[in-house]
């Protein structure tokens, strides 16, 4: 609701929107370090080759278990030391990073899409349709989702694709669910009425009218789907149903080396520490996009701001 | 209410007919199950005797009939790896899992449930606080980390406690704490929200303006309303652990529940044993989460029987 009055109220720049959006985020200072971890998280994937000190999977035994640079007997060209096999951890972590953000990524993309499409249906055609879905939805939750994922995979054999399609078959319900109800609300607002009346088609209303007012609903329950299943993705490598070596994954790594828990406890804390960190981050943006989408919040946050502004005007009034 | 639960129930074996024809599909259609089970060395003669043993060599519909039959007599078949009936070796773990979960739950329970009261006194102070910062970081850590990360603490450095394996009261501290921190800080969020949403209505005014107690206000009035939810989410967050979600606690701690029967029996490419947790799992959740409709019911006697 708060984007259409936002789009109402304010010329549909992209530049000025973004600028907002920056402002925004300074006011926050935990959440603009979450999101400038998540950032580095995902550039760090997306240009492992070239930021990674060494190959992930370049087995050195001489070297195994060498400590942290700031250990006894740690070195710079290994910064966060070496596993059992002599491997550099910083080096898995950020490739183990594109793995964990690219199953992650596509699977939210998949069931995001797939949940939206189904739970417009639902909640716009109503009847057969509705019932049918949801009673689906409602079936598939009640699953034992792990137990059956692991069966599957374990017949199918864990590729990254197959781990892409069973964790979004597992994961398009919630989005279908929110959809849905966001919609029953929406199709009693006036303006939806109105457009209905003056002959908008079902395919372009959704477009144009029901699906924009979705988006930050979905863009806050994207971020925690995608917390969830990098969580997923690294317990499904830990229990071996996942990334399998030489390829890296965080979870893997844990599995790897927690025998060597005793001689080399980096082997383990480091993927464990990343991935609770990202986790945590996008746990907290997801949960700040919500404040901020809601119309209540926002009009307190708005408040602070221009009492602040206020006593802030006599230094630098000249902006805007 | 018996309308209520029979209901229940039938939607309950509606999901338990959607397990087995996903069962089915999966370990039939999408992949040759006898090819898995044999070890790569074998003859066409092994092949050939294992599928007809399996009457893997009959149409697919004649299969379905026989599978279908087969669940609802809760045969499961021999499991391939160990000779011996499936569901009876499922049914062996069953109880060290039990003991896991229970534990676990009675830990979050008398842990977290008292805590988000307390936090919910005074939102925005320092238990609060401190409080919404722990169940965020107990709800963002991987279980298995958290175990090993414990086991490094407890067994390796102090040497307190045992690094896995059943056996004693010992045995069960470090993985019912690991398996309690996920569900425990959902369950102090959720006390902790619904604390908060009963103190603020005007009952509670009412209450303490005739001059009750404060105690008694908070015992008999709010937490009885703030009840419902709380029960429903740890009744869930049981079938959830139950259900599965305790394989990856028990494959850390070597616990020689249910789940990590799964993943020896992943480990041995059996699939019939696999097969045989995940119905074992399926019914436990769908069984839970009926008592759990129930006790919702009994709890609340406005919540409308749907």
């Amino acid at each position: 609701m708060t984007d259409t009055v936002r789009s109402m109220t304010s010329p549909p720049n992209a530049w000025a929107r973004a600028r907002r959006i920056a402002r925004v985020l300074l006011e926050d200072k935990l959440v603009l370090v979450s999101f400038v971890f998540v950032s580095i998280v995902v550039l760090a994937a997306v240009l492992a080759p070239y930021v990674a000190p060494a190959s992930p999977s370049k087995v050195v035994l001489i070297d195994r278990l060498i400590p942290p640079v700031w250990g006894d007997g740690g070195r710079w060209s290994n910064v966060l030391g070496t596993d059992s096999l002599g491997r550099d951890i910083l080096s898995r972590l950020i490739f183990g990073a594109r793995n964990s953000l690219l199953i992650g990524f596509s699977v939210v993309l998949i069931a995001g899409t797939f949940g939206t499409m189904l739970g417009l249906i639902a909640g716009y055609k109503g009847g057969f349709a509705d019932t049918f879905i949801m009673r689906l939805a409602d079936a598939q939750l009640a699953f034992p989702g792990l137990l059956l994922v692991i069966l599957i995979i374990s017949v199918l054999g864990p590729s990254i694709p197959i781990i892409i399609a069973v964790i979004a078959v597992y994961g398009w319900m919630i989005f279908a669910r929110l959809v849905r109800g966001n919609v029953l609300q929406l199709r009693e607002e006036l303006y939806v009425r109105a457009a209905e009346m003056a002959g908008c088609g079902p395919l372009r209303l959704m477009r144009r009218h029901l699906l924009p007012n979705l988006a930050s609903p979905l863009m806050t329950q994207s971020m925690l789907e995608l917390a969830r299943v990098i969580l997923v993705e690294a317990s499904l490598s830990y229990l071996g149903l996942g990334i399998q070596p030489p390829n890296s994954s965080w979870g893997l790594m844990v599995a790897e080396n927690q025998t060597y828990l005793r001689d080399g406890w980096w082997t383990v804390f480091f993927p464990g520490i990343i991935l609770v960190l990202t986790v945590m981050a996008l746990n907290l943006i997801s949960s700040w996009l919500r404040v901020r989408s809601d119309p209540q919040q926002v009009d307190l946050i708005a408040a602070r701001r221009r009492s602040s502004d206020k006593s802030r005007s006599g230094r630098e009034g000249i902006e805007e | 209410m018996i309308r209520f639960i029979v209901r229940r129930l039938f939607s309950g074996l509606l999901v338990m007919l959607l397990v087995t024809v996903t069962v089915f599909f999966v370990t039939r259609k999408l992949t040759d199950p006898v090819r898995v089970m044999l070890p790569l060395s074998a003859t066409q003669e092994d092949y050939d005797r294992l599928e007809a043993s399996l009457g893997l060599d009959k149409p697919l519909l004649q299969q379905f009939r026989t599978f279908l039959g087969d669940v609802v007599q809760l045969d499961f078949g021999v499991s391939f790896w160990q000779g011996t009936d499936a569901l009876e070796l499922v049914l062996d773990r069953l109880p060290a899992t039990f003991l896991l979960v229970a534990a676990s739950m009675f830990l979050a329970i008398v842990v977290f449930i008292p805590l988000g009261i307390a936090a919910s006194l005074r939102p925005g102070g320092w238990l609060d606080r401190v409080l919404v910062s722990i169940s965020l970081f107990g709800l963002s850590m991987p279980q298995f980390w958290l175990g090993a990360m414990l086991i490094w603490v407890f067994s390796v450095r102090l040497g307190w406690l045992p690094t896995s394996g059943s056996g004693s009261t010992k045995h069960i501290i470090l993985p019912a704490v690991t398996l309690a921190s996920t569900s425990g800080g959902r369950i102090a969020q959720i006390t902790r929200s619904s604390m908060i949403d009963q103190l603020n209505r005007p009952y509670v005014n009412t209450l303490r303006a005739k001059g009750m107690r404060p105690s008694w206000v908070l015992f008999r009035h709010v937490l009885r309303n703030a009840a419902v939810p709380i029960t429903t989410l740890t009744a869930y967050e049981a079938a959830f652990a139950l259900a599965g979600y305790a394989v990856i606690v028990e494959t850390v701690f070597a616990w020689p529940g249910m789940g990590r029967l799964a993943i020896q029996a992943v480990n041995q490419r059996d699939i019939i044993l696999l097969q045989a947790v995940v119905f074992v799992a399926a019914s436990l959740i769908v069984a839970t989460n009926i008592l759990a409709d129930i006790l919702y019911k009994v709890i609340d006697p406005r919540v409308r029987l749907a």
